[in-house]
């Protein structure tokens, strides 16, 4: 899997995204879910997924419940299984290709270079900034200041937000020197990670396009 | 090699912040800049590197020019392979995921071919010790690290001049030094090098010459032997008073007893016990990581010991939240920005007195003149000086008129003059019966704030006594806890 | 200043993401301002097509880390693209606001419907249901962001 190029990835994760997404019929929906199942402890994602869910389960439930009371049992059924191979495939789709990968691919594409660049970067500030969320927090509650999330505490919420936006435009001003300092915005970058197409995976992204054109045909005739 | 005549430079919307420099740093050179804050040191540095005037803007008068190039005529974007610059703040310097991705960042910029960035890559990594970091974040790094990880970002594009601005940063004395061995030896390579610092220490003796900035202007200028009494004429070099000992009662206020803490399988602290009475003044001293602020957390309800108990006023303090202590234990962290919130600096004070209900009174009035902030108190706390914002957030913790402060970290990233400034004004809260309890890693003004000093050495408590008697303790010195005396500081 | 705008497209799409988690309880809904609040600020900061692109930037983040689904690209893109449009057509952070409200409330709450289940559409009354469950979220988050802007203007720390 992994030693697929990151293209022919991409290409082949929003395929199958597709799939599930035309796909309309009862038996082809669970036929999509056991297939799903099986490939979670195969990738060794079982337990990451069943992290994640912990969150999506309300949104499922949710629309099921609005779906039974517009309709009735069985349209509820099918949607929910519907969403819940939806998630899951998305799910494992993101899990096997990193930013970096999608970063690289996305600019081999032709999407801008700074698309990618946000994109990885990004990233990276995500735990310093949950670090100064947390230090914040810290901060603040040692004068008082409750910041867990209830109700009571909506107007201390900017207490948490200001201090955040106000050093996130410090460091986003010194980021973007550190940028400049090491050349961000040079033309004719060149790139460390070198990928090549194979034969063999042009054909199999066009045979999987194949199959999806006929799988469509096939759940709506 | 670098020559700047008369520079004058303004910011956008900003007075005169250099006021006519001359400077010239030749191939080879081992350049310090000291100064206090906002001196124009970094301001400074981003003129070598044409940061000012590309990316600044601003009004830039005077010549400068870099390896025979104007700055004005060039971009950044071609300076940057003259004059590697070092940012001060590491955060923003790493930006990569990896420390691979790092190091090849500005390489990939230049357009150099894969495989030789990879040869570059190794090395510069075999130069400076980091090939067991390449495939780390940056993130889980420590301080040290990030530090060198920084060099070699800059240092692999072969700059003809490597600018640091305060590469010391927060760096603990052992980590500082490794940094400073590694200039050192870049130097010796026939590197020009600049560093900009606020404690210039024994990095004078690696030094070929010495700028000391106040104010925009040039303090001094000239090598680094004769350069102490003009610091210490303009206070950038803290002259602390003697310290008087003072009789403390025996009514122990706040007691840890064995107390441990565990994040997953890692044992953070480990049997931590102390006591400390009414009226005390104790530093508590360790080296990046040896846990000072996880103890201190423990304090005042913002963490629970996995072992062991805290007592306040013989009362166990499990269970009590946060804003529930704020009353007794005030609790100030190392960044003030971290609370900022309102914009009057007045407002920014009061938060914590009003939620708990006591209102302004004589003890406010009191505190404006002690904290000597009666000229700050309509202005925006986002735009004071770092001096002026660690007061306001001393301040605001002190409102709530606890009976024990806890400061962590105070003098980071602050000049000597505040350093000093803040020795006062403790010396004052401790004729004031206040208890303090301050985490620093800065031993001289741990001695001049403090008679009982608490040693942390990997989670345990290593030293616990008296600064004089614990200075120069062999064991501590073998164990690493403790610089030894000869080193400085 | 292109790399400046660029740093901050950065940190607003990691702040996006690392404050993804924070909700205030309203009744039994639980209102996620976050992502609608940087569209707002992104909106009036940087203009729409960096509002657009932090916007996907977060919700691919938020994918990869766990933390959302696919719904959070129309849920967060669209009202990115008006509120931007709105805020560059009339200089005006309350026009920004509304934006964002019309954008991700309505349209993005329509897209999302229509990614969970096409055959919701023409039941005015379950997607209305579906509606309210997203705009609990808008309008919290678009308030915060406005009043966000005020603070930062009135800090000194943002002019517009
Ligand atoms: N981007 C900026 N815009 C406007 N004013 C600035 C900017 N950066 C710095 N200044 C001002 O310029 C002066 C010099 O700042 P500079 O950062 O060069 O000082 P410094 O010696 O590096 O201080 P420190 O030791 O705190 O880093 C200060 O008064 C500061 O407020
Ligand atoms: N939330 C956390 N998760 C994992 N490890 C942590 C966490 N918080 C602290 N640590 C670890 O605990 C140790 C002690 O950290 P702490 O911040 O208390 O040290 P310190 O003495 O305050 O250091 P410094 O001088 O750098 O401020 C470090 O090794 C740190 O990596
Ligand atoms: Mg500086
Ligand atoms: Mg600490």
């Amino acid at each position: 899997m992994t030693r697929l190029d990151p293209r022919t990835r991409l290409a082949l994760g929003l395929m199958a995204i597709a799939a599930v997404f035309v796909a309309r019929e009862p038996e082809t929906l669970v036929v999509e879910s056991i297939i799903l199942l099986a490939a979670l402890p195969l990738l060794r994602l079982g337990k990451e997924w069943a992290h994640s869910f912990r969150y999506f389960w309300p949104m499922l439930g949710l629309v099921f419940v609005i779906a039974f009371f517009s309709f009735n049992l069985q349209v509820a059924l099918l949607l929910a299984i519907r969403l819940f191979n939806l998630l899951t495939a998305s799910f494992v789709f993101f899990r096997t290709v990193g930013p970096e990968e999608m970063g690289a691919t996305l600019n081999k594409l032709g999407v801008p270079y700074s698309f990618a660049f946000i994109l990885t970067t990004a990233m990276r500030y995500v735990p310093l900034i949950r670090q100064k969320i947390r230090n914040i927090i810290d901060a603040q509650s040692s004068r008082g200041i409750d910041l867990r999330p209830r109700l009571k505490n909506i107007g201390n919420f900017l207490a948490l937000l200001m201090p955040l936006l106000a050093q996130s435009f410090v460091l986003s001003d010194e980021l973007a020197l550190a940028m400049e300092s090491r050349g961000f915005g040079r033309k004719d970058r060149s790139s460390r990670r070198q990928y090549d197409l194979t034969f063999w995976e042009c054909a199999l992204m066009v045979g999987a396009l194949l199959l999806l054109v006929l799988f469509a045909f096939w759940e709506r005739r | 090699m670098i020559r700047l005549s008369d520079i004058r430079y303004r910011y956008p919307r900003t007075g005169w912040v250099l006021k006519g420099i001359d400077l010239s740093v030749d191939d080879g050179e081992y350049l310090l800049i000291g100064g206090g804050n906002g001196s124009g040191k970094s301001t400074l540095g981003y003129i070598c590197n044409g940061l000012i005037p590309h990316h600044f803007g601003g009004m830039l008068q005077g010549s400068v020019t870099v390896a025979g190039l104007n700055t004005l005529k060039q971009n950044v974007s071609d300076l940057f392979v003259y004059v590697g610059l070092v940012l001060q703040n590491a955060d923003a310097q790493l930006f990569n995921s990896t420390v691979e991705d790092e190091i090849a960042f500005g390489l990939e910029s230049l357009g150099v071919p894969g495989p030789e960035i990879g040869e570059r890559i190794r090395e510069i990594s075999v130069t400076l010790g980091l090939e067991d970091l390449l495939s780390r974040s940056p993130v889980t790094l420590s301080g040290g690290e990030k530090r060198l990880v920084a060099v070699a970002s800059v240092l692999v594009l072969n700059p003809s001049v490597l600018l640091l601005d305060e590469p010391y940063g927060d760096l603990d004395w052992a980590a500082s030094e490794k940094v400073r061995q590694t200039l050192l030896k870049i130097n010796q390579n026939g590197k020009t090098v600049i560093v900009t610092e606020q404690r210039l220490g024994n990095l004078l003796e690696d030094a070929t010459g010495c700028l000391i900035l106040d104010e925009g202007k040039v303090l001094y200028q000239g090598i680094a032997q004769h350069v102490h009494e003009a610091l210490s004429r303009a206070h950038l070099l803290p002259n602390y008073s003697k310290r008087h000992n003072k009789p403390v009662g025996k009514a122990t206020l706040l007691s840890a007893r064995d107390l441990s803490y565990r994040i997953g399988e890692k044992e953070i602290l480990t049997g931590v016990s102390f006591d400390l009475r009414k009226g005390e003044s104790v530093a508590l001293i360790g080296r990046n990581g040896s846990g000072k602020t996880t103890l201190l957390k423990h304090f005042n309800g913002l963490l629970k010991p996995s072992a062991g108990k805290v007592t306040f006023l013989g009362e166990d303090i499990r269970g009590k939240s946060p804003s529930e202590m704020a009353a007794h234990v005030g609790l100030s962290f190392q960044n003030p920005n971290d609370q900022f919130f309102k914009y009057r600096v007045k407002d920014e004070v009061l938060v914590g007195p009003r939620k708990l209900g006591k209102l302004p009174g004589e003890w406010t009035k009191e505190m404006w003149d002690v904290f000597d902030l009666h000229g700050l108190l309509n202005r925006s706390p986002y735009r004071l000086s770092e001096g002026e914002k660690k007061r306001v957030s001393l301040a605001s913790i002190l409102a709530m008129r606890p009976q024990l402060l806890i400061l962590d970290e105070p003098t980071s990233g602050q000049d000597g003059r505040f350093r000093e400034a803040l020795a006062i004004l403790l010396a004052a809260l401790d004729n004031l019966d206040f208890t303090l309890l301050i985490a620093t890693h800065d031993l001289e003004f741990a001695h001049a704030i403090a008679d009982r000093w608490i040693v942390l050495h990997d989670g345990r408590v290593v030293g616990d006594g008296s600064p004089d008697a614990l200075w120069g303790d062999k064991r501590l010195v073998q164990l690493g806890a403790l610089p030894s005396p000869e080193a400085g500081n | 200043m292109k790399t400046r705008d660029v740093a901050r497209a950065v940190i607003l799409a990691a702040i996006a993401v690392a404050l993804s988690w924070f909700f205030i309880p309203v009744g039994i809904s639980k209102c996620y301002p976050v992502q609608h609040m940087v569209n707002v600020l992104a909106a009036v900061m940087l203009g729409p097509g960096y509002a657009v692109i932090i916007a996907t930037v977060a919700a691919i983040i938020r994918n990869i880390l766990g933390l959302g689904t696919l719904l959070a690209f129309p849920g967060g893109m669209i009202g990115a693209l008006l509120a931007g449009f709105a805020y560059r057509l009339s200089k005006n952070i309350y026009v920004a606001g509304l934006g964002e409200v019309v954008g991700t409330g309505i349209l993005g709450s329509l897209a999302s419907v229509w990614i969970v289940a096409p055959l919701f559409m023409g039941k005015t009354m379950a997607l209305a249901t579906l509606m309210v469950a997203f705009s609990v979220s808008t309008i919290g988050g678009t308030i915060i962001g406005v009043i966000a802007l005020h603070l930062l203007r009135k800090g000194g720390i943002w002019e517009p």
